[in-house]
């Protein structure tokens, strides 16, 4: 698992790499707060790069959106492979975070969020 | 393994089976990874098409996540801790995984099922490894045999993403 983090204007987009499943989701846990705590508002998850995610990794996406949105801040996630995208559709977690088909329009839909900082 | 269409009015669970592989993996979460690139193995090996081959990938990771953390959270010493996963051809385009422990008795069908359309605040995450058991095969049994657990799952090749 890698997670790279990178500014664009007042979105933090952070790119996943690797498997997102239960034996490595501690380390992403830590990687995606670290971008949430240091007072980022609106985050861009882009899995492009994930070939994998498991519940666990469910569970930490869920975590960041609570705490984004308890701070007034937003998540939107993008680039995901079909097999991905069913994980998010069967558990529901595509009603709950909004996916997009790539970075950019991820990005733009945050872009037109009200600043809240 | 590519094979003709099976009359789908047959019961599965009735038919002879071909074992073609047997994982043993023990008490260690980190046999997740190691089950992973088993798995990645059979499936290439066997022609299993992508998206059944993440499926599997996925209930297999998240079943045997639950053995290792709930059901052996409290194993007594002396007690086997190994997790064996059989995958078995029972008839063209059709598999059958068998994942067996002996942790105390846990039947995941009488599990209860998370509600998939709570809002953000109120989302349970516990319970979705068997939900996505529960969507991702056509057949789905359980028994206790010997002091084990021994959960049967039929994967039909001709599935398809449910988008």
């Amino acid at each position: 698992m890698k997670l790279v983090a990178q500014k664009k204007g007042k979105v933090i987009v952070a790119k996943v790499e690797g498997r997102l499943d239960s034996a490595v989701a501690a380390e992403f846990e830590t990687a995606i707060m670290e971008v949430v705590k240091n007072g980022a508002k609106q985050v861009v998850v882009d899995f492009h790069d994930v070939s994998y995610i498991a519940s666990a990794g469910l569970r930490v996406l869920l975590m960041a959106a609570k705490q984004l949105k308890a701070g007034g801040g937003v998540i939107a996630l993008c680039d995901m492979t079909p097999s991905i995208k069913e994980v998010f559709e069967v558990s529901g977690f595509d009603q709950i975070l909004p996916i997009f088909e790539d970075q950019t329009s991820a990005v733009k839909s945050l872009k037109g969020e009200r600043d809240v900082s | 393994m590519t094979l003709p269409a099976y009359p789908s009015d047959i019961r599965v669970s009735d038919m002879a089976d071909r074992l073609l592989e047997k994982f043993v993996l023990h008490n260690d979460i980190k046999e997740t990874t190691r089950l992973g690139e088993l798995l990645a193995a059979f499936t290439e090996k066997y022609d299993v098409p992508p998206h059944l081959a993440f499926r599997i990938d996925l209930i297999l990771d998240e079943l045997v996540t639950n053995i290792i953390k709930y059901g052996y959270k409290d194993q007594q010493k002396n007690h086997k801790q190994e997790i064996f996963v059989e995958i078995f051809s029972c008839a063209p385009d059709i598999l059958k995984i068998v994942i067996i422990d002996s942790s105390s008795e846990f039947n995941p069908l009488k599990a209860r099922t998370p509600d998939v359309s709570s809002s953000i605040e109120e989302r349970p995450i516990g319970g979705l490894g068997i939900h996505f058991a529960k969507q991702f095969t056509k057949e789905m049994f359980y028994q206790r045999k010997s002091n084990q657990n021994h959960l049967t799952m039929i994967i039909d090749f001709n599935e398809k993403l449910t988008q």
